[in-house]
């Protein structure tokens, strides 16, 4: 009886070990790639409906008016625009960080406008003021001020380098107040490589800037046509490496283009672990996983209430460039009550109490502040030709591969879905950097694949826009075959070139119906070397979308068909 | 006894003139110690393999212990990296140059480290 019991359990054990050895393990991008291909990619019926060289050459790729989203898409706090003859309604376009109402420690504007209001203060014509807060990032602010697609009465940017643009683009300012709140440029360091450069004395801009040319720091940066502190840390960086540091002269267009300066950005982009459009992104990342990165580009009032997140209450900083002031403009085409009944909101933002709740927010009046030791503001000309510079040059000698992975089920055809990301799809393509690989795959009932990566170019844009003219909306979701498709032509692309940059944008209004799971590919998501952008675009499933950006440190963006030109405008501007 | 002393005075004798003669040599022929300042503002890659060959002639040297490299600084305008023990030439041949140079700075370590070496590109 014992030597049965021996035999039958060391037969379940020699099958268990057998079935172990059978099994596939993926650990290694080479383990990935084979279980890919031999494993999952059978599994599919993928279609290929490529473009000809004919149809290519026959399309001719129509005026592209501007992608600038329209102001009203963005939240209005405080006051609405009224008919009222006895009230004055004047609307500020504010930069983010001070006027999100669905952040506690991101409303200070918002609680500042609502108390203001509740005053009911009045103009001496004795109409009464009140004021409306729109939040509109800084940079898209400006875009929409130059490009005229709104008329505010107000305009608080983060920093005085966006009102050097409008300045720049002739937009007709007046000065209301030269700062409604006390805020700073920071480097956010995790606190042992802070820790590591206090060893060699005091840790200052210098110290850190050096420390990062020299190869020993990847940070988190975010897209300087949109983020403050993202086009203040590329002006001062650009600054310093033109030698100003030493003659405080301001920074010249001619100077970006010789090779002292061009070399310092170039060596600064290698140790760019990610771009982002803005920093709250990094810090999402960060917030999940904090070995990510060394050190982001942010603001000091976000790194206050960062510092209170568990994992990060030793986290250091070293403050940089031009102050974050939030200075206040207002416009000429303004009447002469507008501009009353803005000079008297601010002298309210700026009043001693509503500094103290500024204040009790992160924004603090720090030594750095106190000692207005910083850069001269550049001309709005200097600023335009760094942003420029940075799309150019932002890829180091790197080629960017992205896959496009768009869903075209059935439900795609509700609200306009699938026209709206028609359009952005070929406003966004002319943010692309000559050169960087686009490919296009589809997925309804099964995967399509119409656009193979290739060097982009004139050629490839006029592909790209017959493939998106030819998409149609019908099929179930086979969300994750078509994710295979693209990893397997993005990790072919990387066998051959090693240090390319692979990304895999993956757009998708629902729940996967159809195909493969997300169990039976995370892990080769996770040893792809490719990191995904999930845009979530309608009724989707969240957390596993959130879980497909986790594997490899990315963050879902949310899509809407109002908002998607200028969503895919940013992630193609920031990595393509 | 008189034997013993005489014996201790001369082996005594010989040990101490042994200890000049090996002082004097080392005094007299001394390796050189030096700290190289490497200047890595921008330069052109074909000029920077010339500097990075005379860092290689410099680091042989010193392997060959005619010449000891006590620190080696590598500079631009916009900062500095010292190396306490000297990196191997292919460091400084693979390394990105940038910046401005800065004749401050320069003067600075030349003035803080008593004997350097400059190597720079132009």
């Amino acid at each position: 009886m014992k030597k049965l019991h021996f035999k039958f359990w060391l037969a379940i054990g020699l099958c268990l070990s057998l079935l172990w050895a059978c099994s596939p393990s993926i650990d290694s991008f080479e383990s990935a790639d084979r279980y890919l291909r031999e494993q999952l990619l059978p599994k599919i019926q993928v279609e290929s409906q490529t473009i000809n060289d004919t149809e290519t050459y026959n399309i001719e790729i129509p005026p592209l008016t501007d992608s600038v989203p329209d102001p009203n898409t963005f939240p209005l706090y405080g006051a609405k625009p009224t008919d009222d003859p006895n009230i004055v309604y004047v609307e500020i376009y504010s930069s983010a960080e001070k006027a999100n109402g669905e952040r506690q420690d991101e409303r200070w504007l918002i609680d500042v406008v609502e108390q203001f209001n509740q005053q009911r203060q009045t103009l001496s014509s004795g109409e009464v003021i009140q004021v409306g807060i729109r939040n509109i990032p800084s940079g898209l602010g400006a875009q929409i001020l130059a490009a005229k697609k709104g008329e505010p009465a107000g305009y608080t940017p983060a920093n005085d380098l966006w009102v050097e643009i409008l300045k720049a683009e002739g937009v007709p300012l007046q000065p209301i107040a030269p700062a409604l709140v006390s805020n700073q440029a920071i480097f956010a360091i995790q606190p042992q490589v802070y820790a590591a450069l206090g060893q060699g004395g005091k840790v200052t801009f210098d110290r850190v800037l050096n420390t990062i040319l020299a190869g020993q720091i990847k940070v988190g940066y975010s897209n300087p046509y949109i983020a403050s502190s993202a086009l203040n840390f590329l002006y001062t960086l650009l600054w310093r490496s033109a030698g100003h540091a030493q003659d405080g002269k301001p920074l010249t267009v001619a100077e970006l283009e010789s090779p002292q300066t061009s070399s310092a950005f170039s060596t600064f982009q290698k140790q760019i672990a990610l771009t982002t459009p803005t920093y709250l992104d990094l810090k999402q990342i960060w917030l999940r996983d904090p070995q990510t990165f060394q050190a982001i580009v942010m603001a000091y009032q976000s790194y206050v209430t960062l510092k209170k997140q568990p994992g990060f209450e030793q986290l250091a900083y070293v403050p940089f460039g031009v102050p974050e002031v939030s200075p206040l403009v207002g416009f000429e085409w303004n009447t002469a009550s507008e501009r009353e009944a803005l000079q008297a909101f601010a002298k309210f933002a700026t009043s001693a109490p509503m500094q103290q709740l500024a204040e009790q927010q992160g924004y603090e009046q720090t030594e750095y502040l106190k000692q207005g030791e910083f850069p001269p503001i550049p001309s709005g000309e200097v600023l335009k030709a760094a942003q420029t510079f940075w799309k150019q040059r932002k890829d180091g000698g790197k080629t960017v591969y992205m896959e496009l992975v768009i869903d075209t089920s059935g439900s795609m055809e509700q609200n306009g879905r699938l026209k709206a990301v028609q359009d952005a799809l070929r406003f966004a393509s002319q943010q692309i950097n000559a050169g960087n690989q686009i490919g296009l795959v589809t997925f309804g009932d099964r995967p399509i694949r119409r656009i193979a990566l290739a060097p982009f170019n004139m050629s490839e844009q006029k592909r790209l826009f017959v493939a998106i003219n030819q998409l149609q909306a019908n099929g179930a979701t086979a969300l994750y075959d078509g994710v295979a498709v693209g990893l397997a032509d993005l990790m072919e692309k990387q066998k051959t070139d090693p240090e390319g940059q692979f990304y895999l944008l993956l757009l998708t209004d629902g729940e996967r119906t159809d195909g493969l799971e997300f169990e039976q590919i995370k892990d080769v998501i996770q040893h792809s070397g490719v990191r995904i952008y999930p845009i979530a675009y309608g009724e989707v499933n969240q957390q596993e979308l959130e879980a497909i950006a986790a594997i490899r440190e990315g963050t879902v963006y949310e899509g809407t068909p109002e908002k998607v030109q200028i969503l895919l405008k940013d992630l193609f501007q920031t990595n393509l | 006894m008189n034997l013993n002393t005489r014996l201790l005075k001369t082996l005594g004798f010989s040990w101490l003139a042994f200890l000049i003669t090996g002082l004097l040599i080392s005094w007299f022929f001394a390796i050189p110690t030096i700290t190289v300042l490497i200047d890595r503002s921008y330069c052109p890659p074909d000029q920077w393999q010339q500097v990075s060959q005379t860092y290689t002639n410099l680091y042989r040297q010193h392997q060959r212990r005619q010449l000891r490299l006590q620190t080696v600084i590598l500079f631009s305008n916009l900062g500095q990296d010292v190396f306490v023990s000297p990196p191997m030439p292919a460091v400084i041949q693979t390394l990105s140059t940038y910046g401005h140079s800065d004749k401050q700075r320069q003067t600075e370590l030349q003035k803080a480290y008593s004997k350097t070496q400059l190597l720079d590109c132009r």
